[in-house]
């Protein structure tokens, strides 16, 4: 990935974004929060676990937790998603080690956790202008995790709040 | 502000680490108050608490380590001798040092006048007399008073001084203490930075190992600013320590040209003759320190304090105090240059990355065995093979990078051996083996409990008291003996006294009165049966113990606490000559033997730790539907049974009948069933834990790791029992089961199997861990010995009966047998087996002692119709030698079997047919 990580002032998106796609809907993180992408990931799913919790992976002697995206976002499907990539985010002691940690990176678990999603995308840079997000009722989306909206061209990109999606809250119940 | 707290970290830690051998010291110092090496050594830990709180500006602490210290050079200079009331008040010192240590910041608020009292009234009611300079110097009146220019003077003792600026004053304290005085001079480029070290850390090494009095920095002569660069500089210091030149030089890293000795008693010869100029007469600086100066006292009226002494002695006088045992102190400045602190969490992940490796390894074994195949590489071979074997070295040396000795643990009891042993005025001695054998930080920190009560049991009610112990024709001085040892890859801890040990007659009664057993159980019971009873739950309480003669104390406790850590405790006892506790322990905590099951193709992993049994239910064994709940009858009792698959959440089947297996799980208060699809092997596995998404399932207690990179949960028998088992199911199961587990104790089960088409074998089931089956071609052969290998570091030893017994040989081995692998401590061997017969109760009654009698038979006995010998596993093993253990005590407890499954005599039990030959190897491998 990229070694620069310029820093704005701007105050939405400070840091470089990380695109990727899931189910045909763009998104985007900041850059800070990613550890790595994993290529074909093997989940071994986990019974009784949340229903976005998609399993666990074995990541170079390491126990990783996978969430499903789309579950966690509100949007539950009952047929087995095929993801072709994890996204791994950096655990709360990778974090406190950068200079600068991104936004709410109190949030983060001590263990590795990652995120199932279909491709990555582009690396959006610093000064890309985030939009407010929109109102839950016109989105369907839980607000919660999602951190503002990019305008790009013809379509939207969601960027989502890292923070809040690996934390252990339970989605709302009017979400979906 | 984070380095002020790394550093104020460190040096509590290194202080705590100088009390624990101060403490150590002083209750040696106990018995040998005249040993200059351990006064050197309490002297300079003293000493080395007194400087770094004195460096962080921890007032109390330095005002209390002072006295103590001041103390303790009069006790190292021979003017006084240590009796037992002054080590104690000294001990207790050090007990108010590791207080305020603790709580550095707070340390003014502990109280500490009494020791500081006491300490100020051995100072004050001693002949505290001169020990530099000679008496020689008495007889030459310092005339010189007037003040000189130091460095001008052309009275000194070595003319090297004359390049150094400095006060008399600050050497005044060096002579007091008998240290050594140099000049040490060095290349910087040349010498210093040539042997590794920078400037930085030879300058913080040689202030740690002394007082630099002055420093001087020269260049060579005629070098000018312009042309210094490149040129070496030379450091010079006038430094002051108690190292003798050769430790000096070593502890540096220089030779001994660089460094000067000065003689002393010139040195203490010139100061007298020039005052410190600073502080006008040199009397009242010196004499508030309380340690007069004698010929300043002849000089200036002592002040009061000074004045109260007795007048010196000149027979103290006389030793020079520069006698410091070198030995020790080399042996203390080595340490920290061999040891370092890592940080845990990153030798964990060291750890993380090993197992990594070795699973990578694996993965290249096959490829590489697969493209042999194909092209004959051997290059590639001889390559993968290499890297194969640094691997598993690499793991073995980082697991072994993670232990540490338990001398650490053994110290603290000389403590409370010594403390304990006063109070209750007995004469005890404890002898201390093995302090250097390693064990997981882990495991140490777990067997600090269990160890204080066993060792406090030991003092307490073991060793009688000295009368006691005269009356009965012993010495009136009880051993306690701590050892630990390595054996047959475990680690072996044991304490043993000479005290009165237990009565099993006296347990029994105990045990019936609280209930625990039978009148009728009590009269069958065997007497190493009886002392195991003090095991039992609810046996032991405080009332109980304090009128028999043994112990007992919370000693189910212990117990659990040790299996919790994966070992396991055995007692041996006779009436009047004394006890011994075993406590067997594996070497990490991070590896847990386990039983890898199935449930709809997904492998879960059970502790080996609550496993006692796997069950094939069936005719033998039915599970029945009892008002909606699930038992499995086993052996007259009913067990209450939880299926995984539905635990877990899965829709039922509905193919009606599919191959199921019973686990059967042991926990403190209930054992119960666990329906399986799969038994898939048994495997040592590396617990992970899960992230927090996971850890609010309950049934989970970790992840881990199997050989070939698949992920198995790990499932906690306690949670599962907790949520479905039903009450119900609980009174069903405790109504039926109407003997505890000690009440039978002359039947016992017996597995019946044959080696051969010979002679059937039977062996007590309550000895055998485990059956296995194997093929002829796992077995590897060293020597004499065949051994199944299991793991990278645990093998089994195979053992054919025949060669030992007086049985008929086997024409020839099967292709495919099983191998017996008997219980801790015996599980390093596997006895050979064609084939496994059937498992029948046996009562010790029925077994025919005087028929055959032959080490490593109990006798013979009529089971299923014929003749069966029963075997005698501790004579067994004992035959065996070498390798393994020495025969232990018979341990009741959990048993595990695998094949008690078929009545009817199947070749091999059911549920070992279906161990599927991949996962096995893959067992084998990792």
């Amino acid at each position: 990935m990229t070694q620069s990580l310029a820093i704005s002032h701007h105050a939405q998106s400070a840091s470089q974004l990380l695109g990727f796609s899931s189910c045909g809907r763009q998104y985007a993180c900041d850059l800070l929060w990613v550890k790595e992408v994993l290529r074909n990931p093997i989940v071994t799913p986990v019974s009784l676990a949340a229903s976005y919790v998609r399993g666990v992976v074995h990541l170079r002697g390491q126990i990783l937790t996978a969430l499903d995206l789309e579950d966690r976002l509100g949007h539950p499907s009952n047929e087995p998603r095929p993801s072709s990539r994890c996204i791994v985010f950096k655990t709360a002691n990778d974090l406190a080690r950068l200079p600068q940690p991104p936004e709410n990176h109190e949030m983060a678990d001590s263990d590795r956790t990652g995120l199932l999603v279909d491709a990555i995308g582009d690396i959006l840079p610093p000064d890309t202008r985030v939009l407010p997000a929109p109102p839950e009722a016109l989105s369907g989306l839980d607000t919660r995790f999602i951190a503002g909206v990019i305008s790009s061209g013809e379509s939207l990109i969601t960027v989502l709040q890292i923070g809040n999606l690996l934390s252990i809250s339970e989605p709302k119940k009017n979400a979906a | 502000m984070n380095a002020d707290q790394e550093m104020l970290d460190l040096f509590v830690q290194e202080s705590s680490e100088h009390l624990q051998t101060l403490e150590t010291d002083l209750i040696a110092l106990e018995s040998n108050p005249e040993d200059s090496a351990l006064l050197n050594s309490i002297f300079r830990s003293v000493h080395s608490i007194k400087g770094a709180s004195g460096f962080f500006g921890f007032d109390p602490i330095v005002k209390l380590a002072h006295v103590m210290e001041s103390v303790m050079s009069l006790l190292r200079d021979g003017m006084l001798v240590a009796d037992q009331a002054m080590v104690s008040l000294l001990i207790s010192t050090s007990d108010k040092l590791n207080l305020m240590l603790a709580q550095a910041d707070m340390a003014a608020e502990i109280p500490c006048e009494d020791e500081i009292a006491g300490l100020q009234a051995i100072l004050n009611g001693t002949p505290l007399q001169g020990q530099k300079p000679p008496a020689s110097v008495a007889a030459k009146p310092s005339a010189a008073a007037a003040p000189v220019a130091v460095t001008q003077d052309d009275n000194l003792p070595d003319a090297g001084l004359a390049d150094f600026a400095f006060d008399p004053s600050s050497i005044v304290d060096g002579l007091k203490h008998g240290q050594n005085f140099y000049i040490v001079k060095a290349a910087i480029a040349a010498e210093i930075e040539s042997q590794g070290q920078t400037l930085e850390h030879f300058l913080s090494e040689t202030a740690s190992l002394g007082t630099l009095v002055s420093t001087r920095v020269s260049l060579p002569e005629n070098t000018g600013l312009s042309d210094c660069e490149g040129v070496d500089v030379a450091l010079s210091f006038f430094y002051v320590t108690a190292l003798e030149p050769f430790i000096l030089c070593g502890a540096l890293g220089l030779s001994e040209e660089n460094i000067r000795e000065i003689d002393s008693s010139k040195l203490g010869e010139w100061v007298k003759t020039n005052p410190p100029r600073t502080k006008g007469p040199a009397a009242p600086v010196i004499a508030a320190k309380s340690q007069p100066e004698p010929d300043t006292k002849s000089l200036v009226p002592a002040p009061s304090a000074v004045a109260t002494q007795a007048p010196r002695s000149p027979a103290v006088s006389g030793p020079a105090p520069t006698t410091i045992d070198p030995k020790p102190m080399a042996s203390a400045r080595r340490k920290p240059e061999e040891t370092i602190r890592i940080n845990v969490g990153l030798l964990d992940s060291l750890m993380n990355l090993a197992g990594e490796m070795v699973l990578g390894r694996n993965r290249l074994l096959r490829i590489a065995g697969r493209s042999e195949t194909a092209s004959g590489d051997s290059e590639m071979q001889s390559v993968v093979q290499e890297i194969s074997s640094v691997t598993s070295n690499l793991q073995d040396t980082i697991m072994r990078a993670r232990l540490q000795p338990v001398g650490g643990l053994f110290g603290k009891f000389t403590r409370i051996v010594r403390d304990l042993s006063h109070k209750l005025e007995k004469e005890i001695q404890l002898e201390i083996f093995g302090d250097d054998v390693e064990l997981d930080r882990t495991l140490l920190e777990g067997l600090s409990d269990p160890l204080t009560h066993l060792v406090r049991n030991s003092v307490d009610h073991g060793i009688e008291s000295p009368a006691n112990r005269i009356a009965k024709g012993k010495k009136s001085c009880g051993t306690v003996r701590l050892s630990a040892a390595h054996l047959a890859g475990r680690v072996q801890i044991e304490v043993l006294d000479d005290g009165g040990g237990m009565d099993p007659e006296r347990l029994k009664s105990k045990a019936i009165e609280k209930g625990v057993i039978t009148t009728d159980q009590a009269s069958r019971m065997t007497d190493s049966d009886a002392l195991q009873l003090i095991f039992a739950a609810g046996f032991s309480t405080a009332a109980a113990v304090s009128d028999i003669s043994g112990r007992g104390v919370g000693m189910d406790v212990v117990k659990t606490n040790i299996e919790k850590l994966g070992g396991h405790v055995e007692l041996d006892s006779r009436l009047g000559q004394g006890t011994r506790i075993i406590i067997r322990l594996p070497l990490t905590l991070a590896i847990v033997p386990a039983l890898i099951v199935g449930c709809r193709g997904i492998n879960y992993a059970l502790p080996q730790i609550n496993v006692d049994e796997i069950v094939h239910p069936g005719e033998e064994y039915p599970i029945k539907t009892m008002g909606g709940a699930q038992v499995l009858e086993l052996r007259g009792e009913l067990l209450p049974v939880v299926d995984l698959s539905e635990l877990l959440g899965h829709p039922p089947r509905e193919s009606a009948k599919h191959e199921t297996f019973v686990v059967v799980l042991r926990l403190d208060h209930l054992t119960y069933g666990l329906i399986v699809n799969e038994i898939i092997s048994n495997e040592e596995i590396v617990v992970k834990p899960l992230g927090r998404h996971l850890r609010t399932v309950g049934y989970y207690s970790g992840a881990t790791i199997l050989g070939q990179g698949e992920i198995a949960m790990i499932l906690d028998p306690n949670s599962m029992a907790q949520g479905k088992i039903s009450a119900s199911q609980i009174a069903l199961a405790s109504s039926k089961t109407t003997e505890p587990v000690l009440a039978d104790s002359t039947t016992r089960r017996v597995l019946i199997f044959q080696e051969s088409d010979g002679e059937y074998l039977a062996i007590h089931l309550t000895r055998v861990m485990r059956v296995e089956s194997v093929s002829a071609e796992d077995i590897e052969r060293i020597g004499p010995m065949e051994c199944l290998r299991k793991n990278h570091d645990s093998t089994l030893r195979l053992v054919q009966l025949s060669e030992i017994l007086p049985i008929r040989p086997p024409a020839e081995r099967k292709k495919d047998f099983f191998l017996i692998v008997p219980r801790p401590p015996f599980d390093s061997i596997g006895i050979i087996a064609s084939r496994i017969v059937d498992s029948v109760d046996l009562s010790d009654d029925q077994i025919d002692q005087a028929t055959l009698q032959t080490k490593g038979l109990l006798g013979s006995a009529v089971l299923s119709d014929r003749l069966s010998l029963v075997l005698d596993l501790d004579a067994i093993a004992e035959m065996l030698g070498n390798g393994v253990d020495q025969p232990s005590l018979f341990a009741q407890g959990h048993f595990l079997l695998t094949a008690n499954a078929q009545q009817q005599s199947s070749n091999a039990p059911q549920n070992l047919k279906h161990l599927p030959p991949a996962r096995e190897q893959a067992s084998l491998t990792h």
